[in-house]
């Protein structure tokens, strides 16, 4: 599946950036345009995934610990574990920017991490569409670090994947994804209707001093 | 490996183990040791199908994967290389490959994996190999062309058996890391690759166009290995037959490919069917002229047309930028490399020599950091041989040496790395003495050429510098120099470099001068000029001469550089607006240009230190109380701190040169496994801003490192940032190591994870949430 980049809203950006209403004057405005558009044009993003069965709220040769998994799984038969990146050369473009001047760096960031979620967005609607059309509904999506579910699974995921192989994605040692601006994530799939919300600060390992709750939630 | 005949590899070894009882997550490499069976049978299998030369089951046989496992390197790969030999005996004749992945981490700058590192692991591996009795070694499925080239030095380096190299492509001719086919072919058949191909990651008919690109660029034997087709997203499985891919295989065998097999989704049958499919048709490769040229990993800069370079990352006569090469403040040099890409350098001359400092370790560094930021390809510009080799080792891609003269003992230095390296080199027309005629330059180039040629280097990567002398100084010269260039491009066929700068060296309004002989000498088919690409006249002259000769076609690019700069002119009315506006009002709005005229117009009736403690200081208080109270938000405090830095550069300019205006030093850096700056990065802003010198020790930095430099430079206050639980764990290593030094020194801590509590827990002395308040405690500590 191709992974699709359609949009990076404004609004999004602004809230990683922390805003909370703060007046921006046109330059600022103008600024914030031209880092989207920087990060549009250098995003060449990357996704590979799998369905796996799930049994007991546990997936077939991926136990990746903690109970909020099991929880959220536990109604499920089966399970998509995906990775997106948005690739090297959004990296680079970067670091070229914290060179050249950091305030674009800062609101290039929040562009990418805005447009590496939107890639998520995307395939997980894509698949909603193709799992209802079979009678099926999905859950919410699932990343290491929300909740139990403990970093150390990353590499688990990337390794089923295959992320270096199909997307160009590793890991360093101490569990960094490389290139940084990628997601991995696990979404149940089930013959009933899912009402389990697991996204959001509440479950979030964050949730006591991340910087975006300064601007509301970073999962609304 | 003189056959006729395209040599048959094998197919895909994973999936087929699969079947044979290899469990998801078990490694592949380890089934030799408990399953010796199960890989001779499959190898077994793929001889009997027609290969005739065995690939080993080691591709991950390195020791970062093999970290957890009881069983050493050697012991995997000995284990592997007997049962393939085992095989292979079935058919006398068959060979056995000494196979090789990437590691499994990327390299710095993406990764934390160095360069020599990568460079030990392969190490270690090719050696095994060879003491195991491989016949030859094949790199695969890389797509860092950095990682290729730690691979094949170290294969090089250590043995003494062939080595192949096959990378893995995307659709649109890009790795990963965006590699292209040209840079990849270009830069390993330069380092010694003997045979170059393409394997994995697409079927057939999406990899012959690109095989096909690649036999344009090398004169090596090629290598193809394909998937079975593309596979299905969801499943991974793949869906053509046996007797489909070897027909999708027919056009590499009529293109002449030395050797053909399959990847991930092939089996002993599609072996089997190629193998047939191979029987009747024989290698008929046409030696034509390869395409060729300097390159980075993503960038080439084909022979052929004008390539220009930028000569700026140079310390002669730049005191700035010496002082940034003393302080390892890679900051500054990588800026003036993004300034010189932007301005349309397609070259970057790296020249790092400064008196009594190590100069090779230098190059090292400042090679990485610049690749680091541009796609470049580089010059190494050094008359130290060792220098010399340490750029051309780290630099990604084909760099050009700048360079050997016609001394005897220069050439017979430099030649051979250049050979080693695959470089491309500068040939001065000069000996110990400057030439002063036509004939003396052709008779150096002459001689320099013939060296080159017998030392096993292309003629094509020989360019010829025919010295360009100053005109004020020896006015005689500069014609003769024309000549000579003339007659090296016509004549000799060989393409030329001048540094054209040197020209209006000691003369008024040097710009004149510059862009007349630059003129008149791209026109005598100057085609790899050393310029100042930040010089608008300069590369006027440029686009103007691209025009003319038809390089640029449709003068596109004249027309884009001139309809802007149309457009730029009428900037400064913007600014004129806002003249009046106070240092105060232009700091907190965050224009930097404002800020600069409002500081130059203090300057006319205050003390220079009094701006800074009366004027800039206070504002940018003000901001960051304006941004504690949630008034602006974390962009309009960088560009608040980015316009105060641009008053206080004004400042530092005026004073006199004994005056320290710092506040004092402070050590900065992202701990020890942690590739997260950004947050550090813009700490340093505000930092700077206020007037502290920072000393930034970038990323991923080594505890003892901090250490070292804490002491060395005296710093009282150091800043960490962490940004996951894990790296944490080394921010309190750097801690401790900070207290057992006995260095008295306080530290800041801050990134996402952090609490106060947590940071208390870790020995910190500080916490800090925001910027601001390291600002606020950088105050506290080293005081106003």
């Amino acid at each position: 599946m191709e992974a699709l980049l359609t949009d990076i809203p404004v609004k999004e950006v602004l809230r990683y950036l922390g805003h909370e209403g703060q007046v921006i004057e046109s330059g600022l405005q103008l600024q914030i345009e031209k880092c989207i558009n920087s990060v549009r044009n250098s995003s060449k993003p990357r996704l590979t995934y799998t369905v796996r069965d799930v049994q007991d709220g546990i997936i077939n040769g991926l136990d990746l610990g903690g109970n909020d998994i099991k929880l959220l799984l536990s109604s499920c038969s089966q399970a998509i574990i995906m990775a997106a990146t948005l690739g090297p050369e959004a990296e680079q473009m970067l670091r070229r920017s914290e060179v050249m001047n950091m305030s674009d760096a800062v609101i290039m960031d929040s562009a990418q991490s805005t447009a590496i979620e939107n890639v998520c967005d995307n395939f997980e609607a894509m698949m909603r569409q193709q799992y209802r059309k079979e009678g099926l509904y999905l859950t919410d999506r699932y990343s290491p670090g929300y909740g139990d579910l403990p970093m150390e699974s990353q590499k688990k995921i990337l390794d089923i994947l295959f992320t270096e192989k199909r997307i160009g994605l590793t890991l360093t040692p101490s569990n960094i994804m490389v290139p940084r601006k990628s997601v991995t994530c696990i979404i149940g799939i089930s013959e009933n209707k899912q009402t389990l919300k697991l996204r959001g600060c509440a479950s979030c390992t964050l949730n006591q001093n991340c910087p975006y709750r300064m601007g509301g939630l970073c999962h609304d | 490996m003189t056959e006729n005949k395209t040599v048959i590899l094998d197919g895909a070894m994973g999936t087929m183990l699969q079947g044979r009882g290899l469990r998801a997550g078990e490694k592949p490499e380890l089934f030799a040791l408990t399953n010796p069976q199960a890989v001779e049978e499959i190898q077994r299998d793929y001889v009997r199908s027609g290969s005739r030369i065995l690939y080993s089951n080691t591709f991950g046989a390195n020791r970062r994967k093999l970290e957890s496992s009881v069983y050493s390197v050697s012991a995997v790969i000995k284990a592997n290389i007997d049962i393939a030999r085992k095989a292979a005996s079935a058919v006398p004749g068959t060979k056995v490959a000494l196979d090789i992945g990437p590691i499994g981490e990327l390299l710095s700058p993406l990764g934390t994996l160095s360069f020599d590192e990568a460079y030990d692991i392969f190490k270690e591996m090719v050696t095994s190999g060879q003491d195991a009795g491989a016949d030859l070694v094949v790199f695969e499925t890389f797509t860092d062309l950095q990682e290729a080239r730690a691979a094949l030095l170290a294969a090089k380096e250590n043995t003494n058996l062939p080595v192949w190299v096959t990378m893995s492509f995307e659709k649109d001719g890009c790795t990963f890391t965006g590699t292209t086919v040209p840079c990849m072919a270009v830069t390993l058949q330069g380092l010694g690759a003997d045979a170059i191909g393409i394997n994995c990651s697409l079927g057939p008919e999406e990899i012959f166009p690109l095989i096909k690109e690649m036999s344009q660029w090398t004169d090596l034997p090629l290598i193809a290995k394909p998937n079975a087709g593309l596979p299905d997203p969801a499943t991974g499985s793949y869906f053509i037959t046996p007797d489909e891919f070897a027909a999708a295989m027919e056009p590499f065998l009529e293109l002449g490919v030395h050797a053909a097999g399959g990847c991930c989704g092939t089996s002993p049958a599609f072996i089997r069917a190629l193998s047939e499919k191979a029987a009747g048709s024989g290698i008929e490769k046409k030696p034509g002229a390869r395409r060729n040229g300097v390159c980075s990993s993503s960038t080439m800069a084909e022979y052929g047309s004008t390539h220009l370079i930028g000569e700026r990352i140079n310390p002669t006569g730049k005191k700035m930028l010496r002082q940034a090469l003393l302080d390892h403040d890679m900051d500054y040099i990588m800026k003036i490399a993004i300034q010189q890409a932007d301005a349309g350098a397609d070259i970057l001359d790296i020249n790092v020599g400064i008196p009594n400092i190590d100069e090779a370790a230098l190059m090292k560094e400042v090679v990485q950091a610049v690749q680091s930021v541009v796609r470049l390809p580089l010059m190494i510009d050094s008359s130290k041989a060792e220098a010399i080799e340490a750029g051309l080792r780290y630099a990604n891609g084909k760099a050009i040496i700048n360079s050997v003269n016609a001394e005897d003992s220069k050439l017979e230095e430099i030649l051979p790395i250049a050979r080693k390296y695959g470089a491309a080199v500068v040939g001065l027309a000069m000996d110990r003495k400057l030439p002063s005629t036509v004939e003396e330059r052709l008779a150096h180039a002459r001689k320099i050429t013939e060296c080159a040629v017998k030392a096993g280097i292309d003629r094509a990567d020989i360019i010829i510098d025919c010295l360009t002398l100053t005109v004020s100084a020896q006015q005689d010269q500069a014609p003769l120099t024309l000549e000579a260039l003339r007659r090296v491009r016509q004549e000799m066929g060989l393409h030329a470099t001048l540094g054209v700068s040197n020209i209006a060296y000691g003369l008024p309004d040097k710009s004149h001068v510059t862009e007349a002989f630059l003129n008149l000498a791209l026109y005598n088919g100057l085609d790899f000029p050393i310029i100042n690409v930040n010089n608008q006249g300069v590369m006027d002259t440029v686009t103007s001469f691209r025009a003319l000769s038809g390089e640029d076609k449709g003068c596109k690019s004249y027309i884009e550089r001139f309809a802007k700069q149309q457009t730029v002119v009428q900037k400064p009315e913007k600014h004129s607006d806002s003249e009046s506006i106070s240092l105060d009002e232009a700091i907190i709005k965050g224009l930097g240009h404002e800020a600069e005229k409002a500081t130059e117009k203090l300057l006319e009736s205050m003390d220079a230190m009094d701006v800074v403690n009366d004027r800039l200081i206070p504002a940018l208080d003000k901001v960051g109380d304006l941004y504690e109270k949630h008034v602006i938000f974390l962009p309009q405090l960088i560009n608040a701190a980015n316009a105060a830095g641009r008053g206080f550069d004004i400042i530092k300019k005026r004073l006199p040169k004994n005056c320290d205006a710092s506040k004092g030093k402070i050590i900065i850096a992202t701990v020890e496994g942690d590739i997260h700056d950004i947050g550090k990065n813009i700490v340093k802003v505000v930092l700077e801003n206020y007037g502290y010198d920072v000393i930034d020790l970038g990323k991923d930095v080594p505890v003892q490192t901090v250490v070292e430099r804490t002491v060395k430079e005296n710093a009282r206050l150091v800043a960490l940032s962490a940004l996951m639980t894990t790296t944490v764990e080394s921010m309190k290593r750097t801690i401790e190591a900070l207290r057992q030094s006995g260095h008295d020194c306080k530290v800041m801590v801050g990134g996402a994870v952090l609490t106060k509590e947590y940071a208390r827990q870790i020995g910190a002395d500080f916490y800090t949430k925001d910027p601001k308040e390291s600002a606020d405690t950088a105050r506290r500590v080293l005081g106003e």
